[in-house]
């Protein structure tokens, strides 16, 4: 019986001792590991400023890190701080209980003017803030400048003809128009979603709400123009994993992307506004309003560690000061929209002046738009359009991402 | 006149005795319960408690960390017909099994055969046998290399030909599936070689030598002796590799990880998909008993068919 009661104490203690070790490992969890850097930075100066020791772990590609948290919350195991997705996948999580509502670090943020209601707005869910703001990206076409010069194309498109006759020019003189990867598990809706918006940018938000069907007119639209712009040689490999790399070696000489990439074309060799610089994309439609879709990414901040650890608010406000947002900037080249902050380089300051310029419909980027539940299976479908761009692939698409949209919604 | 031990014992003897025998047995069973306790508690937490909760979280609402408290009937199992992916999983399963049941026991057989009276015979059996000791994500990993766009096998025919060859083995719905087969037959076909020649090597040789005399030719020898007497050896490989193709998980992970339709390459990585990245729990356990069934039934046919075919030769 005593080495029963001895076991037991062993198994108590060393459940004890394990608890404890888990409970002091604070961790930021990101898939964005081309940030390494600056997230890195944001960590040592949220754990400097809570006197707590914050550590980054990474995990990609982004379909793991998404199946990775939703095992996490589900086993009741945040960690303290993760970066998330703002729209439908924010209010996932928001849903669950456990993200920490940021309501009196956002009032200061504002009061101190380091960010704007509009801003909280971004990563807010009925009205409260659950996120810190780690980047606020313009979508835009960045532009390979010796290409351009090549294909002599004097300045950017301002309209969708315009921008397929440069696509012709640039394949003429020896460049692929566009880079489309399919990497990541996210990227094959980026081509979908704009082309959807490009001509109606209202069912593309109905896209994202049920109210649209992925085989009706709009979509049927985009698939066309998308194949034909296949068929034209206008898109790089779609099996390349490097989603930079046909950019950033001049193969390709356009890239539809969010502009935190401007810093990895920057750690790759390319000069921001120099070697590369963007412009908005035009509307296919002309008669259509121009859209530019915004993307913004939280870190949201587990509320059971805030509670349990009160010193972490302190990591909160610094995350949201101006000295993390030059971190992210100097490190990584991303801008999380502090206003106090600099803009990490030219492209992203010349962007907010195109978007201020131009005033365009702001849109939520497709993929924080639609429910998680069903985003991987429709990029799925896209993805298979991109690596056999024929009709029949283009109707088995829509077929297969209608039925699931459809399923989804008839049982939610 | 002869009496028996019993009769001619008391009934208060008698009754001691039994009693007696009574508490050996119950001592027997108490020990031989505590030997079978950890396994018990063993199977019963990790097997049987999981398959349970799975069953019961199938009849669920469970989805994105809500409804789990909510029961659901059927509606996730009517669901598996209402949702393309399924049924695209469930048919590259269908290819699966019968790939991983056929191909392995085709050329393991042939090469057992080939090499059963075959000088050098450890020698190729340890290099065909190589292959099985390499863990599956590590055997993904080279054989990604050997089917990427500019890998081994593209710049091999490339060289052969003198032609740009460029096939996307892994990124096509066409392909990617017999890649990945190939790739488990080449892990696998050593195991089976060495089961099916210590099979081979328990045939006795009186019959094959005395069908040899009365002028059997090889094939009917092997028709009609050798195969029924290995059949149970290859039935037991059989039901090895059909459960192997129902749940291949780790080579599509790796090999396929990049094909955006690689969410349908099996019944096992659709489950994986559906629960753990788009958060439907309940649904994804509903696939998982479907699979388990289909697991629990083809493997049990092929046990009862296994029995049989012993049976008979006994």
């Amino acid at each position: 019986m005593s080495y029963l009661k001895t076991i037991a104490a062993l198994g108590l203690l060393t459940t004890v001792s394990v608890g404890s070790a888990f409970a002091q490992d604070l961790s930021i969890y990101s898939d964005k590991t081309p940030w390494n850097a600056g997230m890195t930075g944001v960590a040592a100066d949220a754990s400097t400023a809570s006197g707590q020791t914050i550590k980054l772990q990474e995990i990609t590609p982004t379909d793991k890190y998404q199946a990775f948290m939703q095992t996490s919350i589900a086993g009741n195991n945040v960690p303290a701080f993760f970066t998330w997705w703002n729209g439908q996948q924010l209010s996932d999580v928001v849903a669950t209980g456990i993200a920490a509502d940021l309501t009196p670090y956002w009032d200061k943020a504002i009061a101190d003017g380091d960010f704007t209601a509009a801003q909280r707005d971004l990563v807010s869910v009925d009205g409260k803030p659950y996120g810190v703001l780690l980047n606020v990206a313009n979508w835009v076409v960045f532009y390979n400048t010796a290409a351009f010069e090549k294909a002599g194309i004097a300045a950017p498109p301002t309209t969708w003809a315009e921008l397929m006759a440069d696509a012709d020019k640039l394949k003429a003189a020896g460049y692929t128009p566009f880079n489309a990867p399919t990497s990541g598990g996210w990227m094959p809706f980026i081509w979908f979603s704009q082309l959807v918006l490009g001509n109606d940018p209202d069912a593309f938000v109905g896209l994202t709400d049920g109210s649209v069907p992925y085989d009706g007119p709009a979509v049927k639209k985009a698939f066309e123009i998308w194949g034909d712009m296949y068929s034209k040689g206008y898109f790089t490999d779609p099996r390349e994993q490097d989603d930079s790399k046909f950019f950033a070696n001049g193969t390709a000489a356009m890239f539809l992307i969010g502009d935190w990439h401007s810093g990895q074309f920057a750690d790759l060799g390319m000069k921001p506004g120099v070697d590369f610089k963007t412009f908005l994309m035009p509307s296919v439609d002309p008669a259509v309003p121009q859209s530019v879709i915004v993307e913004a990414s939280p870190i949201v901040v587990s509320k059971a560690a805030l509670d349990a650890n009160p010193d972490l608010g302190k990591a909160v406000q610094a995350m949201m000061g101006a000295d993390v947002s030059n971190i992210l900037g100097s490190q990584s080249q991303v801008y999380n929209g502090n206003l106090k902050g600099t803009p990490p380089n030219d492209i992203i300051k010349a962007d907010n002046d195109l978007v201020a310029a131009a005033k365009p419909r702001a849109l939520v980027r497709w993929w924080e738009a639609v429910p998680s539940q069903i985003q991987g299976d429709l990029v799925a479908a896209m993805g298979a359009f991109m690596l056999d761009p024929t009709p029949e692939t283009a109707a088995k698409s829509m077929s297969t991402m209608q039925a699931i949209n459809a399923d989804y919604w008839a049982n939610k | 006149m002869i009496t028996t031990a019993s009769a001619s014992l008391s009934p208060e003897v008698l009754k001691d005795a039994r009693r007696r025998e009574r508490r050996v047995a119950w001592r027997q069973t108490r020990v031989a319960w505590l030997f079978i306790a950890p396994a018990v508690f063993m199977v019963s937490a990790f097997l049987l408690m999981p398959v349970v909760f799975n069953i019961i979280l199938s009849f669920t609402k469970w989805q994105k960390f809500t409804g789990l408290d909510k029961f659901a009937g059927f509606a996730n199992y009517a669901r598996l017909f209402n949702v393309p992916y399924f049924s695209e999983a469930l048919s590259n399963t269908a290819i699966w099994v019968v790939g991983a049941m056929v191909l392995p026991l085709a050329f393991g057989l042939g090469l057992a055969l080939l090499l059963r009276n075959m000088p050098l015979q450890e020698t190729f059996k340890s290099l065909f046998f190589l292959p099985k000791v390499l863990a599956p994500t590590a055997v993904g990993a080279i054989w990604y290399y050997v089917y990427a766009p500019h890998g081994v096998l593209n710049s091999a025919v490339a060289g052969l030909t003198g032609q740009p060859f460029d096939v996307g083995w892994l990124y096509s719905a066409q392909t990617v599936t017999p890649s990945v087969i190939f790739t488990f037959v080449w892990q696998t076909v050593g195991i089976t070689m060495v089961l099916l020649l210590l099979g081979l090597a328990a045939i006795p040789r009186d019959p094959i030598e005395a069908a040899r005399v009365d002028g059997a030719s090889g094939w009917q020898i092997f028709r009609h002796i050798i195969w029924p007497l290995l059949l149970p050896t290859v039935l037991v490989v059989t039901i090895l590799n059909v459960a192997a193709g129902f749940t291949t998980f780790d080579l599509l992970w790796v090999m396929a990880g990049d094909y955006p339709g690689k969410r349908t390459l099996s019944l096992a990585v659709y489950m994986y998909y559906e629960s753990f990245s788009n958060g439907a729990w309940a649904y994804g356990s509903a696939v998982a008993v479907v699979l388990g069934a289909m697991v629990i039934a083809v493997t049990a046919a092929l046990a009862v068919l296994q029995s049989r075919v012993e049976k008979n030769i006994r």
